[in-house]
């Protein structure tokens, strides 16, 4: 054989190697969208518990005692914070590239109904407030 | 004249080396693609069935069309995390059907596996027919001339 030449046997087995690894790659750009999508399940999530934990601080120190949160980096999406008071829980729902994600959670502490809108890294607070009328401490969020 | 044939000689040991190359591909690599073509079906149904278990053990709902066909299952979950994971897999082929056994380990008594299964098991069907190069047809899965069934199971 000449220097410089490629055996016929050599070819083959690159061949075999080639379909191999295309569909390695195949699988792996596949895996790629999914990954983005849990990337923002997983902030969703932390940031809903994230809320259920600071209420429930919140309602612990008592009345006017707010804490400042900040939104989650959802790369250029908004989330909406809804605290429904008449069922107790707290809805956490992000819009990312036109795709919703949301997140029902129960509250330990009584909630009012309060909601917010958020862009990305947007500041709000969640304020335990107290209603005179009723004489009762409830948790709420706003901007 | 000595020369030449002797030249033409090597010619034909060449050619019938190379025959015996060519022989060897044509046996070889039908097999190696079958062989490629039932890894990679479990490969996807392996990544396929454990994000479904993740999906359902994250409990963030999304109208994403790929996952929102788990959602009736997570509402019944209603807010548990059921811890759900892949357990094993089994594989039987029977001429042109590829069977794919899933099985899903989760610690709770209280959920309902039936639903569970049935969710995942479309979840998978309807995965796999997006963004993998299995196609639908009638409700089944074909890769190429190859039939394959999902049987997911849910068990404690």
């Amino acid at each position: 054989m000449k220097k410089g030449q490629l055996s016929l046997d050599l070819l083959f087995a690159v061949l075999l190697i080639i379909v191999t690894i295309t569909n390695i790659t195949y699988l792996a750009t596949s895996e790629i969208t999914h990954a983005e999508s849990f990337d923002t399940f997983t902030k969703v999530k932390l940031f809903s518990s994230t809320l259920v934990d600071h209420s429930a601080k919140v309602y612990a120190i008592g009345e006017g005692y707010k804490i400042r949160e900040v939104a989650p980096d959802l790369n250029g999406g908004t989330i909406r914070i809804i605290f429904d008071g008449t069922t107790n829980r707290i809805i956490v729902n992000a819009t990312v590239n036109d795709r919703s994600f949301w997140i029902t959670k129960n509250s330990t502490v009584p909630l009012c109904n309060s909601t917010v809108n958020l862009n990305s890294n947007e500041e709000f607070w969640i304020v335990a407030y107290y209603n005179t009328t009723e004489g009762m401490l409830y948790v709420k969020v706003e901007k | 004249m000595l020369r030449s044939k002797n030249k033409a000689q090597t010619a034909l040991e060449m050619m019938f080396i190379a025959g015996i190359i060519l022989i060897g591909i044509a046996l070889v690599v039908p097999s190696y693609f079958e062989e490629n073509k039932l890894t990679s079906v479990v490969t996807y149904i392996r990544t396929s069935a454990s994000r479904a278990c993740d999906y359902l053990n994250m409990g963030v709902f999304s109208n994403d069309p790929r996952y929102s066909v788990l959602n009736p299952a997570l509402e019944r979950l209603n807010g548990l995390n059921p811890n759900l994971r892949v357990l094993r897999l089994g594989t039987s082929q029977i001429n042109n059907t590829i069977i794919i056994t899933v099985v899903l380990t989760t610690p709770y008594s209280a959920i309902d596996n039936e639903t569970l299964a049935s969710a995942v098991e479309s979840f998978i069907v309807h995965d796999l027919s997006t963004t993998t190069n299995l196609a639908l047809s009638n409700g089944t899965l074909v890769y190429g001339d190859t039939i394959v069934n999902i049987i997911v199971r849910v068990e404690r």
